[in-house]
């Protein structure tokens, strides 16, 4: 009986009480679920199912006085003590959304558990199911994780009606397209794929439903269950697919041709293809006359965050020479007191900094203040005082973590972080040499990289002259009448995608 | 995937058996500024000045010596250099070198042997400054305490970079520039003196030095050093080294002064911008170097009463500084050609790179030819400002005396 496969084809029967039986022991005998037995005007059973808590009941309760209507008139009318067909129901129910006709069991239960009220006459084999959901939600808010000082405020929430009423809000178009899908076998969760018709390359949009579709997995609970799904390539660090909660870069993103999923319970919004530069740029340098400048701090920020541990180990214990002579007497002078190698002192304040950062995130809001205080004060202060770390070090380490903030994607600041630990490591073994192997092995797997057939770092590599007007900078909207088109289908590499299926080949032939 | 990883896994664990080769914390480095060299019976005595970082950047009002001064001895300079870590505690760190000395007595038996090692070791970079203790042991200036910088050796480089720019009669000579001077073509090298002056010279290296108001033993930078092929072979002095940085373009700022109307006191004046020509030709078969030389001057004092605003006045002045420039050149090429022989002016230089045809025919005997070398300077200068008061001090006083009278 009890079954997670959709392969539940039992049909409904034409006799009510045997219905109600199934049902019943179908969904366990739950306590939420309520089923009113009635009689209705034509002198015939019938039965209405719902969850409690999912269903406005004002609504069912107005529904059951249309049908009452309804039935009356048409019992009125005709002599015949029959019942009208349930399309003829469909058809005259003052209702605003479409009635579904159901005769399958499977199809009840899942009308039954996203908030559908479910009607059934006594001696049909079919039944109807009336959409009555309401569903608990929580108001737009000001978004949390990806602030800006000039510029919408609102953020998407858990309820994938509200994001898609957001877009909408945005793209006043008929091209804006909507499709969605429901992903997981047992929470069945509403997946939205939307994409600007003419905008967005066809076969970008293919390959996403195609994987959307081939997608097995019990639940899906956020965003990441399917960028992890979907991304073209599990081996790396770095984030193929962008996630936002902010509308406006979702609405931007659809004008550039790229293509959103939303999914249900979730305020992060999933954004494809996304490339390398895409999670440095932020949705305020369109908003600010600033041209990028601002953009290029955050480049230059991404190259200090990653670089500035390793490049300090590097120069105080192997190139000593290329430190002006009284910075390193300084320095020097702070090392005496210092009893353990740099890159063990690196080592240590790295992951205290990475300590403090998850144990903010974790702490209730109340007390959180008194961690940073408590990390910034008495580790770094102490720290250096009782000569267990040299002050150079912990600024370098401060330097780090000031630059990682500025990136406005959390989702770099993962490779970033893990990176910084196997660039400190090179650094230590090797000196500059060791930072530079890597910094080459880093750049050669940023370039093999691919975000939905799209190279990931273009448009540096392959470089396209005309999508630099927004790369590095931002060139002023007066020189922006033709967008860049780094999503478009120029890039993509005909040899590589025509087809969802040479995609896949593709993938299986490249060794990764 | 397995077999990737471990391959993957085997190469990251060679990384770390190579253990981390030349790496040195900066607490187990001698960082040293300066070294001084001196030979005393075949045996190099090396001095190297490192600096004690903690006492560097104190903060405390108690003094300590900011530096300290490690020596031994060696038959070659690497062996000595080696042997100090016999009396430290760290490795001889030589990259930030600032400083080498030198001592007179070394300079004149050659040292070849000196650079050799300068420019073979790989540690050392070439953008240090080469001097020649004058009347001193080399370790003595190294050991002179300063009170105003706080590394004696970064105190000498301070103070030739310095007396360059402002003074004139010194110039600060890198190893590179030192041994492409001495091994070119045509062209000798020179080095800047230095000395140590004072009453104590005996306390220069202790803290009562710092504590003196005045008198206090210090260095002071002495004109330069002629030196043939190698070898020191003799000194210029002031007004020469003067005009031996004239003719090589050196100067970028200095001060003389000149005779004042007939009388005997003085005018002074600022050179604010030199700019020398040398060109090299051959006329009749004869080699000729034509020295042109342009200045731009200030007049800073005057002590005779004289009124500026006059512009037959300035000319005059103008003249005069022209005559005594060429005269002090003029008479240093003369004495440098008779005495010393040795062609520091780099004239050989310039017709080999002007005259290669006839260079080529000389090179071998140029030094014989130095000596005869018809060599015409002429020069021209400007008076561009005579500072903020026209009429002289003194003038206005005379006027004053003249009108009581």
């Amino acid at each position: 009986m009890l079954s997670f496969e959709e392969t539940n084809h039992d049909k409904l029967t034409a006799d009510l009480s045997t219905n109600v039986q199934q049902i019943k022991a179908h969904l366990g005998n739950s306590s939420d679920v309520t089923i009113r037995e009635f009689t209705v005007p034509i002198n015939r059973g019938a039965v209405i199912v719902y969850l409690n808590n999912l269903v406005n009941k004002e609504l069912v309760h107005s529904i059951m006085k249309s049908i009452f209507e309804l039935l009356k008139t048409y019992s009125e009318k005709n002599t015949k003590i029959n019942i009208p067909s349930l399309s003829y129901i469909c058809k005259n129910l003052l209702v605003v959304s479409e009635p579904i006709i159901i005769s399958e069991l499977s199809e009840l239960h899942n009308a039954i558990l996203s908030g559908h009220t479910f009607l059934h006459f006594d001696g049909m084999a079919e039944g109807l199911a009336i959409d009555t959901a309401k569903i608990e939600k929580r108001n737009v808010t000001v978004p949390v994780s990806q602030n800006v000082i000039r510029g919408p405020q609102e953020a998407f929430t858990e309820s994938s009606e509200t994001n898609l009423s957001l877009i909408r809000k945005k793209i006043k178009n008929q091209n804006l397209w909507c499709e969605s899908k429901f992903i997981g076998d047992i929470s069945k969760t509403k997946i939205e794929v939307m994409f600007i018709k003419g905008i967005a390359d066809e076969k970008i949009i293919h390959s996403i439903l195609k994987r959307l579709d081939s997608i097995k997995i019990e639940g899906v609970f956020e965003g990441n269950y399917i960028e992890e799904l979907i991304q073209d390539n599990n081996n790396t660090l770095f984030p193929t697919v962008y996630n936002t909660e902010r509308p406006d870069v979702v609405a931007a993103a659809l004008l550039e041709g790229r293509v959103s999923i939303i999914v249900d319970g979730t305020p992060f919004v999933l954004l494809a293809p996304a490339l390398f530069t895409t999670f440095i740029q932020s949705a305020e340098d369109y908003y600010h006359k600033d041209y990028g400048f601002t953009r290029l701090l955050r480049f230059f920020a991404f190259f200090i965050t990653l670089l500035s541990p390793s490049i300090f180990i590097s120069l105080v214990t192997y190139h000593q020479e290329m430190l002006p002579t009284p910075l390193l007497i300084n320095l020097a002078s702070q090392r005496e007191s210092t009893p353990f190698p740099a890159y063990i002192e690196a080592l240590f304040l790295e992951t205290v900094f990475e300590l403090l950062r998850e144990a903010s995130i974790r702490m209730p809001k109340a007390i959180g203040s008194p961690i940073s205080i408590v990390g910034a004060l008495i580790l770094g202060q102490s720290a250096v005082e009782a000569g267990l770390v040299s002050t150079g070090m912990v600024i370098v380490v401060a330097l780090t973590a000031i630059s990682g903030f500025t990136l406005p994607s959390v989702e770099i600041g993962i490779p970033i972080r893990i990176l910084r630990f196997i660039f400190m490591g090179a650094a230590a073994v090797f000196g500059f040499f060791g930072v530079m192997a890597m910094i080459i092995v880093t750049i050669l797997h940023l370039c093999h990289l691919e975000s939905f057939g799209i190279p990931y770092m273009s448009p540096f590599a392959p470089f396209k002259l005309k999508s630099q007007k927004d790369n590095l900078i931002r060139m002023p909207w007066w020189r922006m009448h033709y967008k860049p088109d780094s999503y478009r289908r120029q890039y993509i590499t005909e040899k590589k995608i025509n087809t969802e299926e040479e995609y896949i080949k593709h993938r299986k032939e490249s060794p990764s | 995937m397995m077999k990737y990883s471990k391959i993957i896994i085997s190469f990251a664990m060679l990384l770390y058996i190579t253990g981390c080769w030349s790496r040195h914390e900066l607490n187990e480095l001698n960082i040293t500024l300066g070294l001084a060299i001196d030979k005393l019976n075949g045996r190099y005595y090396v001095s190297a000045q490192v600096v004690v970082p903690d006492a560097l950047v104190a903060k405390k009002s108690d003094f300590h010596l900011p530096a300290t001064t490690v020596e031994a001895s060696g038959a070659t300079l690497q062996e000595a250099i080696k042997r100090i870590t016999t009396t430290t505690s760290r490795r001889i760190y030589l990259a930030h070198l600032r400083t080498v000395i030198i001592s007179e007595e070394l300079a004149k038996s050659g040292i070849r042997d000196i650079l050799d090692f300068f420019s073979r070791n790989n540690q050392i970079r070439p953008d240090f400054y080469i001097v020649i203790a004058k009347d001193v042991s080399a370790q003595q200036v190294l050991s002179v305490i300063p009170r105003i910088e706080k590394v004696p050796s970064q105190r000498l480089y301070r103070t030739l970079q310095n007396s360059e720019k402002e003074w004139g009669p010194t110039t600060g000579v890198y190893l590179d520039k030192l041994i492409l001077g001495m091994t070119n073509q045509g062209s000798e090298a020179v080095l800047t003196g230095v000395t140590v002056i004072g009453n104590d010279a005996s306390s220069a290296g202790s803290k009562s030095n710092v504590e003196r108001m005045e008198g206090a033993a210090a260095i002071q930078l002495r004109n330069l050093a002629v030196f043939k092929k190698d070898r020191l072979v003799g000194w210029l002095n002031e007004d020469q080294s003067k005009a031996y940085n004239y003719i090589m373009n050196n100067i970028q700022k200095t001060s003389g002064h000149l005779p004042c109307l007939n009388s005997d006191r003085l005018i002074g004046i600022d050179i604010m911008k030199s700019n020398t020509h040398v060109r090299a030709f051959v006329k009749n078969k004869r080699p000729i170097i034509h020295i042109q030389v342009n200045f731009f001057a200030n007049v800073s004092e005057v002590q005779c009463p004289m009124n500026l605003n006059q512009e037959t006045q300035l000319k005059q002045i103008e003249g005069e500084a022209e005559k005594k420039l060429k005269e002090i050149i003029v008479d240093t090429i003369d004495e440098v050609q008779k005495k010393y022989r040795t062609d520091i002016f780099r004239f050989g230089h310039k017709f080999h790179q002007s005259v290669p045809t006839y260079w080529i025919s000389v090179k071998d005997h140029w030094n014989r030819v130095f000596e005869t070398l018809q060599v015409e300077v002429s020069v021209d200068g400007k008076i561009v400002n005579t500072g903020s008061d026209r009429n002289s001090v003194i003038n206005k006083l005379e006027q004053k005396e003249e009108s009581a009278e």
